[in-house]
């Protein structure tokens, strides 16, 4: 079974006069242990994608299941626990709450899972260990680099021990060394650890490294390429 | 403890807003406990003044006397019954005394008077008439065949301290009471129509006049602590529950005084509302703004697995810890201004200084230190808070993640 499958997702946003189809029929399947990437021009649908896989945002028509579960079926609250037991995310920016070091951010997670303290603080020190950040544990997120900043966030997404990882454009606002070492990072923990990655990126560097490559044109899948 | 740190933290972020919210807060209790404790200062007094040098706070009757204040409801106060009042550990005074209605006369002018029978040395305990003299001497035992008049009787019945008054009246069971006095002195009490017709008498030579020896409306109980008047009533009415006694409270018997207090003790609360609803609307804006500003990171939070409630409490919590601090200082500020002014009472002078002095009250206000005057003004501010966080927190744990984070 795939670990994300989407039947027909079709997303239509009516805000304006006129109603815009973000996305046109999507079926994707994601099985354990990608490394995807979603690409495509500006407005092609990929954070509405995006959304919809991570529970987000609800499709206007179709299905997004991940690991069997029709996410559409969930209530708020059981959606929003599903989250926090099976989805990882990794967003553009602003990942972090401010007022907690990187240590408590990636705890944070885990602590809401009802894990114990000692736990919390062991795998928290572990992860931050493995994105490289050993020295910087008690710094806040303003005292941090965004590339570092962004790999606490990749840290507190794996915390929860997630099915996957989903990250929209976690690399748009780095520049090219702390977006190398990001995708690095992320790179090892997919062949270390078979985590699943699904990140969705402009950045042609980033294309190339993606062992699948899924470009949105017009809210459709346009191509669907393996290396 | 995660949500607290959170909280705790998130608080110092804005620090300035957070401040300014917290200082409206403590203006806001500081002023509201001050005035509170000069009030209840001043209503400490107004009810020592009358009760508890007059009245008494509590008094015990003969069942049906306060409804029918005859003679005729007066009764013997056995041993049995002192004994069970002076067995009770609050009450460190019982003052015996009989009262009826007379005519005094003098040689030209007569007029309707309160006689109260008092006992020349229990009664130094209450109404104090040694203090209370305005002019002549104070009896020297129960038996003196004399009388103190309120300081206005004397001057309407047109006589002298010394000269004689004639007493007509109705004594026990219908029996006629007359009596030649002797005038000793006047007394200034704190009641304008009492000063009109008050007449004192030692107590045996008012049960003589009364044709009703021994007998008694009423035993007022000295009570040091007026905290304890309720527990005290409900204990003696437990013991007397038996015998055919009324045991009475202060309030019962000058309704019209605890009427008056707590009128003004409640539009006092309508000013301190007032205050405390602009505070709200203070704390309104802070709330509103926290959430405006931080809407992206509430997003990010929701995204990622944070419960709603949660949201909720952490900016509940946040807004509480500004409140609660604010008014913790607040009670903190106010705590020496009305323990200054309890050592050091505000004095009143001029016309102030007569008014209080004509009705023998000291012109002194001193402020009371009643705990429950400094900390229901956090439990207002507590609730202020709520009421006015309530509806944007719960706006707050709503919001959709995908909307918060595009913006
Ligand atoms: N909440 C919304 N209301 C109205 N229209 C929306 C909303 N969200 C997205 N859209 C529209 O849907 C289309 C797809 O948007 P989406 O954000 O998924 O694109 P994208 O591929 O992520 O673009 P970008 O590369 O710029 O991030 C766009 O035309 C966008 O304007
Ligand atoms: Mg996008």
């Amino acid at each position: 079974m795939p670990i994300i499958e989407t039947q027909g997702l079709t997303k239509v946003y009516n805000s304006d006069q006129v109603p815009v189809h973000a996305l046109n029929g999507v079926d994707l399947n994601i099985e354990k242990g990608e490394f995807t990437a979603i690409v495509g021009p500006s407005g092609s649908g990929k954070t509405t994608l995006l959304n919809i896989i991570g529970g987000l945002d609800n499709p206007t028509e179709g299905k997004a299941k991940v690991q069997g579960t029709d996410l559409d079926t969930l209530s708020d609250g059981k959606l929003i626990n599903f989250r926090l037991h099976h989805i990882g995310f990794v967003f553009q920016a602003y990942n972090l709450i401010p007022v907690l070091t990187a240590l408590e951010n990636v705890s944070f997670v885990m602590q809401m899972q009802g894990r114990s303290l000692e736990e919390c603080k062991t795998k928290s020190i572990a992860l931050l260990e493995e994105v490289g950040l050993e020295d910087k544990i008690h710094k806040r997120p303003s005292e941090l680099s965004g590339g570092q900043q962004q790999r606490v966030a990749v840290a507190r997404a794996l915390a929860s021990k997630p099915d996957f990882v989903l990250a929209d454009e976690p690399t748009a606002n780095l520049d090219s060394v702390s977006t190398a070492e990001l995708l690095d990072m992320m790179l090892e923990l997919n062949e270390q650890e078979d985590m699943t990655f699904v990140f969705s990126t402009h950045d042609q560097r980033v294309i190339d490294r993606a062992r699948r490559v899924v470009t949105l044109v017009d809210g459709k899948i346009d191509s669907d390429e393996q290396r | 403890m995660l949500y607290l740190r959170l909280a705790w933290r998130n608080i110092w972020r804005n620090r300035r807003r957070s401040l300014i919210t917290m200082f409206s807060v403590i203006v806001a209790v500081l002023l509201a406990s001050v005035m509170r404790s000069m009030q209840e200062g001043q209503y400490d007094m107004m009810i020592e003044g009358t009760v508890g040098t007059f009245v008494g706070y509590i008094q015990v009757q003969q069942e049906g006397f306060w409804d029918d204040q005859t003679l005729d409801n007066s009764f013997v106060a056995g041993d049995s019954l002192l004994a069970i009042l002076n067995s009770e550990k609050e009450v460190s005074g019982v003052v015996p005394r009989i009262q009826s209605f007379a005519l005094a006369a003098g040689e030209e002018q007569s007029r309707p008077a309160m006689v109260i029978g008092i006992d020349v040395e229990a009664e130094l305990q209450l109404i104090n008439p040694q203090e209370k003299l305005r002019s002549g001497t104070y009896f020297s035992d129960n038996n003196e065949q004399a009388v103190l008049l309120g300081k206005d009787l004397l001057s309407r019945l047109q006589i002298q301290v010394g000269d004689s008054v004639v007493m007509l009246g109705q004594g026990f069971r219908g029996q006629s009471a007359t009596g030649l006095y002797e005038v000793k002195g006047t007394v200034s009490v704190p009641n304008a129509e009492l000063n009109k017709s008050l007449v004192l008498m030692p107590l045996q030579t008012s049960q003589y006049f009364l044709a009703a020896p021994n007998r008694l409306t009423s035993l007022s109980l000295v009570v040091d602590d007026p905290g304890e008047i309720e527990s005290t009533i409900q204990q003696l009415e437990a013991k007397l529950s038996a015998a055919a006694y009324d045991v009475m409270s202060w309030e019962e018997m000058l309704p019209e005084l605890q009427q008056s207090i707590e009128a003004d003790r409640g539009s006092s609360y309508i000013i301190i509302m007032i205050l405390y609803v602009v505070v709200g609307f203070g704390i309104l804006g802070t709330v509103l703004m926290m959430i405006t500003e931080r809407s992206y990171e509430f997003g990010v939070m929701i995204s990622i697995g944070t419960p709603r409630m949660a949201i909720a409490a952490i900016l509940g919590l946040e807004i509480l810890f500004i409140a609660l601090l604010g008014s913790g200082v607040g009670i903190l500020f106010s705590l020496p201004v009305a323990w200054y002014f309890n050592i050091n009472p505000i004095e009143f002078t001029g016309e102030m200084a007569a008014v209080m002095e004509s009705y023998s009250l000291e012109p002194y206000l001193p402020f009371s230190l009643d705990p429950s005057v400094f900390y229901i003004q956090a439990v207002i501010i507590f609730i202020i808070t709520l009421l006015f966080s309530f509806i944007p927190l719960l706006k707050a744990s709503k919001l959709n993640p995908v909307k918060a984070m595009r913006s």
